[in-house]
Formats: C-alpha cells, structure tokens, sequence
C-alpha cells in the first residue's frame, strides 16, 4: 500500500519517455498509454477500500530521510479518489477523442502527443500526493509546459495565439508562486509541509512576520487563481480550452485546473491551517470571487457563439462554484466543493467530447448556428450532450444537482447569498444549454440539410460517451457515498 | 525604512522582480517578454542566493576534511536555485520554440492581445 502513490507516479514517468522512444508506432504508443492510464487508475482504486476500513494517512519517506529533510508523499482517502477518478477522466477522455486526435494531429507527432499527456497524468498524481512545497512548484511548471503542449498540438494560427497567451499568463503565475514560497523558506527555513505549518502556527502566536505571510498568502491565491481560472483571472481559458483538440479541451476543462486547486486546498489547510486564512479576509475575497465566476461566467457562456467556446466559459462559472464552496472554510463546505469538483470533472469531457461529435456531424463547423439537427445525425453525441446539460444546470438525478444541493446545504452563514447566485447561475445555465440541445434535435428545415447521416460513430466512442453519461447519473443518484468519502478525507486533511 | 537599506538584496530581488514581472505583462514584443520571464526567475534566485549565504563561511563542498557544518553556508537554497534554473531553462526554451513560429506564421514578433491593456478590456 505505502509505495502504489510512488509507483503510479514512475510508471507514468517511465511511459512518457517510451511512448516518446517509439516513435512512428502510433498505435504502440497509442495501447501503451492507454495501459497505462488504466494500471494507474485500478492502483489508485485499491487504495480507496484500504482506507475506507483503516482510515488515517500513510507518509511515504523518499530516499527514507526523516521528517525536516527529507521528501515526502502523503496520501489518505481523499488523495486516492481524485486520482482514481483523474486518472480514470485521462483514459476516457483520450478515448472519446481519439478521431479528433487523429485528424488533427500530423502522424509524426501523435507519440509526442500521448508523451505529454503522460507527463500531465504525472504531474497530476504528484500535485495530489506531494508534501513538499518546492516540488509542488517543479511539477507545477511541469503540468503547465505540458498544458501549453496539448494546446499546441494541433498546430493552427489560433491554437498558437492560444498557447502563447496561455503560457505567458502562466508563467506570470508560476513567477509569484515561486516567489512566495521563497519568501515562505526566509522566515520558516522549511519547505516540507508538516515542518512549515509548525513554524507558522509559532509564528502566527507569536504575532512575527505578519506582513510576509499575508503577502505570501495572497500571491499564492492569486498564482492559484490563474492557474485554475479563478474569476478574474479567467481570460485565458476560453481561447486555449475552445481551440484545443477535443481530447484537450476534455482534459484540461475536466482535469488540470482541478490540479491546481486541489495544491491551493492543501496550502490554506495544511500549511496556514484555515482559522489563519480566513483571519486574513482571505477566505471572504475567495467566496465572493467564486460567487462572481458563477454569475459572470454564465453571462459569457450565454454571449458565445462558438460551442466549443461556450463549454469553456461554463467552465469558468463551475470553478466559481469550487471556489465559493473553498471560500466557505468548513470541512463539509470543502467537501461539497470537492464532490462539485469530481461531478464536474466527469461532466465537462462528457460535454466536450459530445460536441465533438456534434461539429463533425455539421460539416466541422463550430458554430452554434450551423448546429441544426445535428443532435439527430450523430443520436449518441447529442444524447451525451444533453445529460451533460442536465448536469451543469442541476435537474435531479444528475450529478450536478447533488452536488448543487450539498454545496448549497454546507454554506453554513454564506447561505442566503449563496443561493441567490445559485439561482441566478442555474437559470443562466439553462438558458444557454437548453437553447443548444433545443437547436441539435430541432429538425431541419429540407433545404437546410446539407450534412449525410453519421454513419455509426466508432464503437469505443460510443462505449465512453455512455460511460460518462451512466456516470453521471450514479454520482446523481449515489453522490452521497463519494461524498461520504470526501468528507472522511478532508477531515484528515 | 532602516529594514529596507540594510536588506539590499532582498529589496534589490523584488524590485527585479516586479520589473521581469511587467515587462512579461506590458512588453508587446515575444523576445522582450520571454527576457521579462528571465529577470523575473533571476530574481527570485538572488532572494534565495543571498537567504543560503552566511558571512566568513565556505561553499558547501567538503574542504581541507572540515566536516562541521558551522564552517559552511546552508546548502538548500543553493539546491533550490539550480532547480530553478533547469525549470527556467525549460520553460524559456519552449517559449523561444513558440515564439519562432509565431515569427514563421506572421513574420512579426509583436503580439498585442496579452498586454495588460487587452487584458483588462478583456477581447476575445
């Protein structure tokens, strides 16, 4: 049990390096990563029993130095579902846009292609399960190059102008998290997280150096923010989620912002500890920027007319969602908001591989105008499209309405304005979603039918997208046993 | 204010800091900005260069067989800064690839949507 974190985060190590060694043999590469993939995901899934019958955390020594010096994972229930279930999104969503991948990616690049989604999965495991602050930044800038590059692979003017923007606002973020926790090694002299949040608990009694860890509190929030797309710093997001291939768009909307908060998580919790935080005004900046995603999110979303577009801008509102429930600082907040994070994390792949699906059977074209009926050429895409939306806008026996509802229970003193956004968001949502499924089953008119029938999608799509689909309805349905978990989980956090 | 005189190089890598920090968000020019990514990582290297170095002591290299640690400065932030000069290096190499072929495709170097002023109007 003690070595499987270690283990996952090699075996996508090792596997990044030979699918990149294969070369042009892009279906080895292709079966290789798929492997993968799913060896991490069945390990992360063993662990979940394990700790649901012994509870507690394991650290797990690297090169077995003790506690000050050495480098440490940590990992309890919480940690282990999140790769589960990110891990299991990765092989999904690659699965569900191979097509895409095909066609937008040249043949000689596909093995790189698969290579940097390998690298995303390892700095994904290592962001959920590091105890060390200076190798959350390491693999920090690791996920955010092989971001760029999954952005950067389909090789058009605007996925360029897309990456390049990506990158250069990224980096500003990864500048001011180095920054601070240079500042956070000055006055602690620890890197390792159990040792840091000793000193600053001292620190914070004895009332020293107050200036410098509000200061690096909130450069951490903000390099955070950015990086997952926290309201006002989502200008990003659209362009590199939107132009990306379907694959990408799927993983970086459903996986790599999650990454980032989930590293902010253990920073207010672990390192600062929350009573601290929220003594800052932080926590209250927090909720009111996750409350101002949710609504102006939506208003974006319902402005768009490209789909893929608009998926990304609901993105925005569903992070504005995470954010409020973090800002909250309860355990059973925090939990919603991770369970909210899982439920989106299965959702929005859903969504965008659906689109996917919708653009080819209307000529490639991304337009919501040109969607007419196209939810009745590919019946599977616009299906899939339509849980998806059910989800984001909250109908009952979907997941998103669990969530919703757990998010909106747990708000504790924050409750009235949190429901009124709430409100507000969803009708939003069903504004801008319905208008779509409306559009894609809509029948056309005889000379507007320019586009054949799709002519059976591939099996494998046709497994994933059902997949996510009965997903969706058993976090809807179930939602209380992962929630459970959750809950189990962030209380040891 | 005493603070700030006597702590020079500190206050000398912050003000690095926010100078890398603008020109990498006012700069219209790629090359002009990735230099801006430069100066910025540089400067947090000078933070940590001159956090690990304690006067009259010698560099973390066992010499002469001395093996008392008070004899040498503290060696962590020296390991911080080479980590951080591989991950700057990485990074700046793949924002040069971008920038060449951004180059190829406009045959400019200009990019004027990530300036603050696009930024804040917020175009698409």
């Amino acid at each position: 049990m003690n070595n499987i974190p270690f283990i996952t985060i090699l075996l996508a190590m090792v596997g990044s390096v030979i699918v990149l060694l294969l070369g042009k043999k892009e279906k080895t590469a292709y079966l290789l990563m798929q492997f993968i993939f799913a060896v991490v995901a069945a390990l992360s899934f063993v662990l979940i029993p394990y700790f649901l019958k012994n509870g507690g955390t394991i650290t797990y020594t690297l090169g077995h130095f003790p506690s000050p010096w050495g480098n440490e994972l940590r990992f309890g229930l919480m940690e282990s579902v999140l790769a589960f279930a990110f891990s299991a999104i990765l092989f999904l969503s690659v699965a569900a846009g191979k097509k895409g991948v095909l066609e937008d990616v040249k043949s000689c690049k596909q093995h790189c292609y698969y290579s940097l989604l390998l690298l995303l999965l390892l700095s994904l495991l290592a962001l959920i399960y590091t105890n060390d602050i200076f190798t959350a930044y390491v693999f920090i800038e690791i996920n955010t190059l092989a971001s760029c590059g999954i952005v950067m692979v389909k090789e058009s003017g605007e996925t360029l102008k897309a990456t390049i923007k990506y990158l250069i606002i990224s980096l500003m973020a990864s500048g001011l998290f180095l920054i601070s926790i240079a500042i956070m090694y000055a006055i602690t002299g620890h890197l390792l997280i159990p040792a840091l949040s000793e000193t600053v608990k001292t620190l914070v009694s004895s009332g020293d150096y107050r200036w410098p860890l509000l200061a690096t509190a909130i450069l951490i929030t903000v390099s955070m923010g950015v990086k997952s797309a926290m309201f006002p710093f989502h200008l990003w997001l659209p362009d590199a989620h939107g132009t990306a291939t379907t694959a990408s768009s799927s993983i970086l909307s459903g996986v790599v912002v999650k990454g980032y908060i989930i590293l902010l998580i253990k920073i207010y919790y672990r390192v600062f500890g929350i009573e601290v935080i929220r003594s800052m005004g932080i926590l209250n900046i927090v909720f009111a920027m996750g409350i101002a995603g949710m609504i102006i999110g939506s208003v974006m979303a319902m402005r768009e007319k490209n789909l893929k577009r608009m998926i990304a801008y609901s993105s925005v509102a569903q992070i504005g969602y995470i954010y409020a429930g973090i800002g909250v600082g309860t355990w059973a907040a925090l939990a919603a908001a991770l369970f909210h994070m899982v439920v989106h994390a299965f959702t929005k792949p859903l969504l965008f591989s659906s689109a996917g699906g919708l653009i080819e059977a209307s000529g490639h074209s991304k337009l919501i105008a040109d969607m007419k009926g196209a939810g009745r050429r590919n019946k599977l895409a616009g299906l899939g499209f339509l849980v998806g939306t059910c989800s984001m806008i909250g109908v009952p026996l979907f997941g998103g309405f669990t969530s919703k509802v757990y998010l909106a229970l747990n708000a504790g003193g924050k409750m009235y304005i949190f429901l009124i956004a709430l409100a507000i968001s969803s009708c939003l949502n069903a504004m801008y979603y319905l208008l779509v499924a409306l559009r894609i089953f809509s029948k056309p008119s005889p000379d507007e039918d320019l586009y054949a029938d799709e002519k059976g999608s591939a099996s494998n799509y046709a497994f994933v997208i059902s997949l996510f689909a009965a997903i969706n309805i058993a976090l809807g349905v179930g939602g209380i046993l992962v929630y459970d978990m959750l809950i189990k989980g962030v209380e040891i956090l | 204010m005493g603070n700030l005189f006597s702590n020079y190089y500190e206050l000398a890598s912050m003000l690095l800091f926010v100078v890398g920090f603008l020109i990498l968000l006012i700069q219209r020019n790629l090359i002009k900005k990735i230099i801006g990514l430069n100066i910025m990582d540089t400067s947090v290297f000078l933070f940590l260069a001159a956090k690990g170095y304690i006067a009259g002591r010698m560099s973390p290299i066992i010499r002469d067989g001395v093996t008392d640690a008070s004899r040498y400065i503290n060696p962590i932030p020296s390991g911080l800064v080479l980590t951080g000069i591989v991950v700057a290096v990485s990074t700046t190499a793949f924002a040069l690839a971008l920038a060449l072929r951004w180059y190829q495709q406009y045959n400019s170097l200009e990019v004027d949507w990530t300036t603050l002023k696009h930024l804040l109007k917020g175009e698409k």
